[in-house]
């Protein structure tokens, strides 16, 4: 079944195509927000230009290369999205935080809630996967990295000083360790 | 089972940004950074603030709310006092318009200077100044709904609603981020011109979910 693209998609297109006006409108409208609840909640107007630089840099690489598509408003979305971040903050800092249920402050819909539980999960994954990949060995770490910035892997190849056909042999292997510890951590 | 080709782009969907960012994310990362001090005051340690600080915190939640009730209790007195006195007896349109600052962020455009001018007119309220310098910027570039917003609200404030209808009307055809702000704006102007079928026309169209879907049920209700 096709998806609800809500109308707010629009602001998503905003910041993959980096709109100055699309991110100008996000933040007058949300940041006040933000920083209002945050600074509520045991934190600096800091704490709070942080969290909402992290949440829109989520949803931007999640649009960008997990294909997010909104089926909610954007506001609550984006706002849920801090809030949540917020609280694991304080979770971290062993602070309890004075708001605790998740809907006192937004009124929320079912579908927002839903975006931004898949959001967090989609923002786990790839923590997860960082932390297999700081696993690797150095020349791993770098032959992957270069390999991702998509270039010719001749040029990788002379950019690293090694030939070709060792490159080629060294990144295969390096993804297959790298794919092993992610198919035994997420697909069984 | 998955296969190896899933992995594969599994690896780069969730690491590509982390390891290897293209320089369109960079871009939008400075874009973030430059936002970031547009409204966020700088400078506050975030670093030194962690637990010690809570239980006076909490401290002072407690005693709050003692004044709280002292408070409430003054507030609503006021209350009752100011709706009978009603000092600010306005006209739905002024009670509705909206309020919201525009700050220009642009960079590297022709346009730029002759719109934050205008911005800092229109901030203050002076839409007869600003005018002619949104007039200048929209015909310099008729598709940007922002400028045409902002264009629009001034030559509604200025007695010119046809005109800025017009425009508004464009950009509720498109697909820009302001196309519900067009519709909300559309429906305040004939409010302004006492047209109420055609602002609770206009009010219709606003969708639920929309920012301003509360306040066009609530302009909608006082309309009837």
């Amino acid at each position: 079944m096709a998806k609800n693209i809500h109308a707010d998609q629009s602001y998503i297109i905003g910041l993959l195509n980096n709109d100055s006006r699309v991110i100008n409108e996000i933040y007058k409208r949300c940041a006040g927000k933000i920083k209002s609840y945050i600074v509520f909640n045991n934190g600096t107007e800091d704490d709070a230009a942080d969290i909402f630089q992290e949440a829109l840099v989520d949803v931007y690489n999640q649009a960008k290369y997990k294909s997010l598509e909104l089926t909610c408003p954007f506001e609550p979305f984006l706002l849920l999205i801090c809030k949540r971040k917020w609280l694991n903050e304080l979770k971290k800092r062993s602070v309890i935080p004075v708001t605790k249920s998740d809907d006192d402050v937004y009124d929320v819909g079912e579908d927002t809630f839903a975006m931004a539980e898949q959001l967090e999960d989609e923002n786990n994954k790839s923590t997860l996967f960082l932390e297999m990949f700081e696993k690797l060995g150095e020349r791993c770490k770098e032959i992957i990295t270069w390999s991702m910035k998509g270039e010719a892997q001749e040029k990788v190849a002379e950019a690293l000083g090694v030939t070709y056909g060792y490159l080629r042999k060294k990144k295969s292997e390096c993804m297959a360790s790298l794919m092993k510890m992610v198919q035994e951590k997420t697909f069984n | 089972m998955i296969n190896d080709e899933e992995v594969n782009r599994e690896i780069y969907s969730n690491l590509k940004y982390k390891l290897a960012p293209d320089a369109q994310d960079k871009a939008f990362e400075s874009s973030l950074k430059e936002m970031r001090s547009a409204y966020f005051a700088a400078g506050q340690a975030a670093a030194e603030f962690p637990q010690e600080s809570t239980p006076i915190k909490e401290a002072k939640v407690v005693s709050l709310q003692s004044y709280l009730k002292w408070a409430t209790g003054v507030a609503a007195v006021l209350m009752v006092g100011l709706f009978i006195w009603a000092p600010w007896n306005t006209s739905l349109y002024e009670d509705y318009a909206i309020s919201q600052t525009l700050s220009v962020a642009e960079r590297g455009q022709a346009d730029a200077n002759t719109m934050s001018r205008a911005a800092e007119y229109y901030n203050k309220k002076d839409y007869a100044a600003a005018k002619p310098l949104f007039a200048e910027a929209y015909q310099a570039a008729p598709e940007d709904a922002l400028t045409g917003y902002y264009y629009a609200i001034t030559l509604i404030e200025t007695k010119e609603e046809d005109k800025g209808r017009a425009i508004l009307t464009d950009i509720y055809n498109g697909e820009s981020v302001f196309k519900y702000d067009a519709a909300f704006y559309i429906a305040l102007s004939h409010v302004k011109q006492d047209q109420k079928k055609e602002a609770v026309d206009w009010l219709n169209k606003i969708p639920s979910g929309n920012n301003h879907y509360d306040a066009a049920q609530e302009l909608k209700k006082k309309l009837n």
